[in-house]
């Protein structure tokens, strides 16, 4: 039933069977549609602004084009030739267009109800969180798919020219509306989080701008080198390489990774978190608001791990196995301060409600439940599998490089020693972070100043031991041995211990030992926090729990009471109707009282 | 507006009650904004709940609209406690936030669609329903933008009724409205209750909605000063009147002499203008009443004006000179006035008393 498209009866489907099943959904999303999103697009139909934008934007676009295949022209290059820097110009313009406006569209939706005080209204009718990011998600991205296909004709232009093929634009067209489903998943999660929408337009752009710019160069222009060295000239020189490689790129074991595989993780994990991060926002602090970005840590901590194996496979014979799985520790490392961080305001136990619905569930959905203690465990078992997994596979590398041509690259055991080494910092150092937040978010009594301390605390960790270092080292003018001070830092380990131990330098055993003796601290001192922290919150979860139990105690008296006092007024009440009645027996005593 | 055939629900003291609070605190930093906040709203009552801006009203609400987590106590709506089951207390109340918005580029039967939908409300006439129940049929195509303050107002309630909830929870609906629409909305309050409703209104003007209310609680400071019926609150008055004059110890009257509720130790409390100086008087006039009070709407010391059944009840400040200034006032603009009664409102005595204020004189 739909009121909005007046739609009233809906037939279950037909039968059992897939097909029917299939059919029945595809015909349920036409006939009741999701409610916010419906009330948006009727609300956007009236806004006379819209067409206006997309008609200015469609005209500055061909124009722009129009003159650079008018300047092409003049200087004589060869029609394929504009038709290529055509293609090139319109969609890294087309880029940057919905790496903008998805943000500023999606920035809109959720503040601007909230600032418009229509925010809780919404948020009574029951519409569970899922249907109302949904909603307005779609609504934000129908605006801008409207906005790419007003573009589409002249997106076709290239072709005058020559140079570009149908299926090219037709991909690089396909990557545009992907794109603008991260672009708007973005804008919407920083607008379930705020309460204005300048606001959330201002943070979504101050941080879309420097970041489209960022992914442009690494995945445009950084990636048309890497896929001109990978399947060689027949790529164009442009950052929008993707279409052509995908009709030319033949189809093996390189082009399921590069082409496949990366893509989808890149656009995808993103996708899902941002979906995640906008659900939790507008779900309620006494409800378990962090389960699915829970669930998406244990997903994407794994992906994060296996892909840092790639450069494994690539070893050329003369590189150390340990510096190929270098990147997998960083990679693990930078991983866990993100999710330490993500993951610093949660609740310190469950709430009440939250207490009852998760009693009879698995333990496993308890895992991913709400409060310190286990979010603090799951950070930490599934960091030390990421830890574990990089780490053999990099040991087992190593074992079958050196059996099979040993003399091309170090011998085993400085292999082995540098990979343990490493391994083992990464493992110590996220330790200590988790314990770290752990132990902050412990003592603030709500979660605020927890995320600016511990990022704080990191970034002192990370690079004060080298200021330190850099200090010492001018004043005794011994700068190799006050370089040991900076093994507190992990990088050391890549930028020196590394270098020391495989040139089997004299530095080498002090400086693996203070890498090493610096690890171990990190280990135990986060062991530690996360003990004393774990043990302060069990504490005050304790202490709510008595509260609440010593409340209910007495309420329930207090209704036993009043339940009792009901009863005898009732009784007291009856007696009155007995002795009202009973002068018609002839009682003497009523008698007595009319008298 | 008001019909003959409005069949009066009675209230259901024997029934347990719609909405009951038992000792909510509320703590924001070091602030107590709710302390040990109880009350009791019964099937069929309008609650009012009065108390100054900044009391606790609207924290108090939120709390039984299942937005806020009170930090401890329990609020049961309809026999359930709201922080353990708020998906069906949701579906249990109609809560109208106070200074709610609208989305303005929609029209009224378009915005109304839009909430059943949302509801998921299994019937399409209920739209059709709710618009006459409001009175707002006539501009089901008119874009929610071009409403007045009024037409909004009963636009909120419409839509707070469209899954029929038995609990109406107002926060401060009356405000900023004019006396037409104010008319209108306690009107419509009536017409609801008749229906079977249970409401509970907030106000920081005691004398806004006060006469259709069958129950009052009065808040200030976080702290509940009294709650019950009016006149229960009342008679318990008069015997605390009684027994002072005979000169018992005032301690001699604890809590329970008000309902269970305490007694505020002293309060400075002030009702827009300062309540000490605020008269009433009511006025038979011939004529278009609500005419006649738009006449007098706004003017230099008067604070608010309402058409009560057949007679114009005016709040002003000032003296005797005052009330001959209204009565010429009106007269000059050709307005009958056939009768000048000056009182002091039920609700506002009760309000003076219970705070420990000196009554006025010319009351009942
Ligand atoms: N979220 C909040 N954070 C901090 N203080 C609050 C919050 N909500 C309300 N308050 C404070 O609580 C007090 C009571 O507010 P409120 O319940 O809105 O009063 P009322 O509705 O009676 O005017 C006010 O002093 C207000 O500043
Ligand atoms: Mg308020």
């Amino acid at each position: 039933m739909s009121a909005q498209t007046g739609i009233e009866v809906r037939d279950g489907p037909t039968s059992g069977r897939l097909r029917d099943r299939v059919r029945h959904r595809v015909a349920g999303w036409r006939d009741e549609p999701n409610p916010l999103w419906m009330r948006e697009m009727r609300q956007a139909a009236r806004v006379q602004v819209t067409p206006i934008a997309l008609a200015v934007l469609t005209v500055l676009m061909t124009v722009l084009l129009g003159a650079i295949g008018g300047i092409m022209g003049e200087k004589r290059s060869s029609p394929a030739d504009a038709g290529q820097a055509l293609f090139q110009t319109f969609f890294s313009l087309a880029y940057f267009v919905v790496a903008l406006i998805g943000p500023a569209l999606g920035a809109n939706t959720i503040a601007s109800e909230r600032e418009g005080h229509t925010w809780e209204a919404v948020l009574l009718t029951g519409m569970r969180p899922e249907v109302v990011t949904r909603g307005k998600f779609l609504a934000a991205y129908t605006l801008i798919a409207m906005y790419i296909v007003m573009l589409a004709p002249v997106g076709a232009l290239p072709f005058l020219f020559g140079g570009v093929t149908p299926t090219e634009v037709l991909f690089a067209f396909v990557l545009l509306f992907a794109l603008a489903l991260v672009a708007v998943g973005f804008g919407l999660a920083v607008s379930a989080k705020m309460q204005s929408t300048r606001g959330a337009l201002v943070i979504a752009l101050l941080t879309a701008v420097p970041l489209s710019g960022f992914c442009f160069s690494i995945f445009g222009v950084g990636g048309a080198e890497f896929a001109r060295g990978t399947w060689g000239d027949t790529l164009s020189r442009g950052p929008i390489w993707l279409p052509r490689a995908y009709a030319v790129a033949p189809f093996n074991l390189e082009y399921l990774l590069y082409l496949v595989v990366v893509p989808l993780v890149v656009l995808a994990l993103p996708a899902w978190f941002l979906y995640e991060t906008s659900l939790a926002n507008l779900t309620s602090v006494t409800e378990d608001r962090s389960f699915g970005l829970k669930r998406w840590h244990a997903v994407s901590s794994a992906i994060c791990a296996l892909l840092g194996l790639v450069p494994l496979a690539y070893l050329a014979p003369h590189e150390s196995t340990a510096h190929a799985f270098a990147p997998a520790g960083v990679g693990v490392l930078a991983y866990a301060i993100f999710a330490a961080y993500l993951f610093a305001t949660e609740p310190i136990g469950a709430s009440r409600r939250m207490e009852r619905v998760l009693e009879g569930r698995s333990r496993l959905r308890r895992w991913f439940g709400p409060g310190v203690p286990s979010t603090l465990s799951l950070l930490r078992w599934t960091t030390r599998g990421a830890v574990f997994v990089s780490l053999s596979a990099a040991l087992l590398v190593a074992r079958v490089r050196s059996s099979v041509s040993a003399p091309a690259g170090f011998p085993f055991v400085v292999e082995a020693a540098c990979i343990g080494l490493w391994g083992f910092y990464v493992l110590g150092f996220t330790e200590f972070v988790f314990g770290l937040s752990a132990w902050l978010r412990a003592r603030a009594s709500g979660g605020a100043g927890v995320r600016p301390i511990l990022l704080a605390i990191l970034f002192a960790t990370l690079a004060g031991p080298w200021v330190i270092a850099a200090i010492t080292g001018l004043l005794t003018s011994s700068g190799s041995d006050a370089l040991i001070v900076a093994a507190l830092s992990p990088l050391h380990v890549l930028t020196h211990t590394f270098e020391a131990v495989t040139r089997g330098t004299s530095a080498a055993q002090r400086s693996f030992a203070a890498s090493s003796i610096s690890a171990v601290t990190y280990y135990v001192l986060g062991l530690a926090l996360a003990r004393v922290g774990r043990r302060r919150c069990d504490a005050i979860v304790t202490e709510h729990r008595a509260l609440l139990a010593d409340a209910d105690a007495r309420l329930a008296k207090e209704d036993e009471a009043a339940a009792n006092a009901a009863a005898a007024n009732e009784a007291a009440a009856n007696e009155n109707a007995e002795a009202a009645r009973e002068p018609s027996l002839g009682d003497p005593r009523s008698t007595d009282r009319s008298a | 507006m008001t019909g003959p055939s409005r069949i009066v629900a009675p209230i259901r003291r024997d029934l347990p009650p719609a909405i009951r609070a038992r000792h909510l605190w509320q703590r924001y930093g070091s602030r107590d904004v709710l302390r040990d906040v109880s009350f009791d709203v019964y099937p069929g009552e309008i609650f009012g709940f009065i108390g100054p801006n900044g009391a606790g009203k609207t924290t108090t609400i939120r709390i039984m609209a299942t937005l806020v987590d009170p930090m401890s106590g329990r609020v049961e709506i309809d026999g359930l406690d709201v922080t353990m089951e708020p998906e069906t207390v949701r579906r249990r109340i109609g809560y109208m936030p106070d200074h709610a918005g609208v989305y303005d580029r929609i029209t009224v039967r378009e915005y109304l669609e839009f909430f059943a939908d949302a509801h998921a409300i299994p019937s399409l006439g209920v739209v059709d329903a709710v618009l006459e129940l409001t009175d707002i049929g006539h501009l089901e195509n008119q874009l929610v933008a071009t409403m007045s303050k009024g037409q909004k107002q009963r636009l909120q309630l419409a839509r707070i009724l469209l899954h029929d909830p038995k609990v109406l929870i107002l926060d401060e609906p009356a405000s900023d409205l004019d006396p037409r629409a104010r008319i209108e909305i306690r009107e419509l309050l009536l017409d609801l209750q008749s229906l079977g409703k249970t409401i509970l209104l907030s106000s920081h003007i005691l004398s806004e909605l006060s006469d259709v209310c069958t129950s009052i609680g009065i808040i200030e400071h976080g702290q509940m000063v009294v709650s019950g019926p009016i006149h229960e609150i009342a008679d318990r008055l008069a015997q605390r009147k009684a027994a002072l004059a005979l000169g018992n110890e005032p301690s001699a009257y604890n809590a329970n002499a008000l309902g269970g509720a305490a007694l505020g130790p002293s309060l400075s409390y002030a009702m827009g203008p300062s309540a000490a100086e605020r008269r009433l008087v009511k006025l038979r006039v011939i004529g278009d009443l609500t005419a006649a009070a738009y006449t007098l709407h706004g003017g230099p010391g008067i604070f608010d004006v309402n058409v009560v059944g057949r007679s114009l009840h005016v709040g002003y400040g000032g003296g005797e000179a005052k009330v001959a200034e209204i009565v010429a006032q009106l007269v000059h603009r050709g307005f009958g006035v056939i009768g000048v009664e000056e009182e002091m409102r039920e609700l506002e005595r009760v309000f003076l008393e219970a705070t420990g204020m000196p009554g006025r004189g010319g009351g009942a």
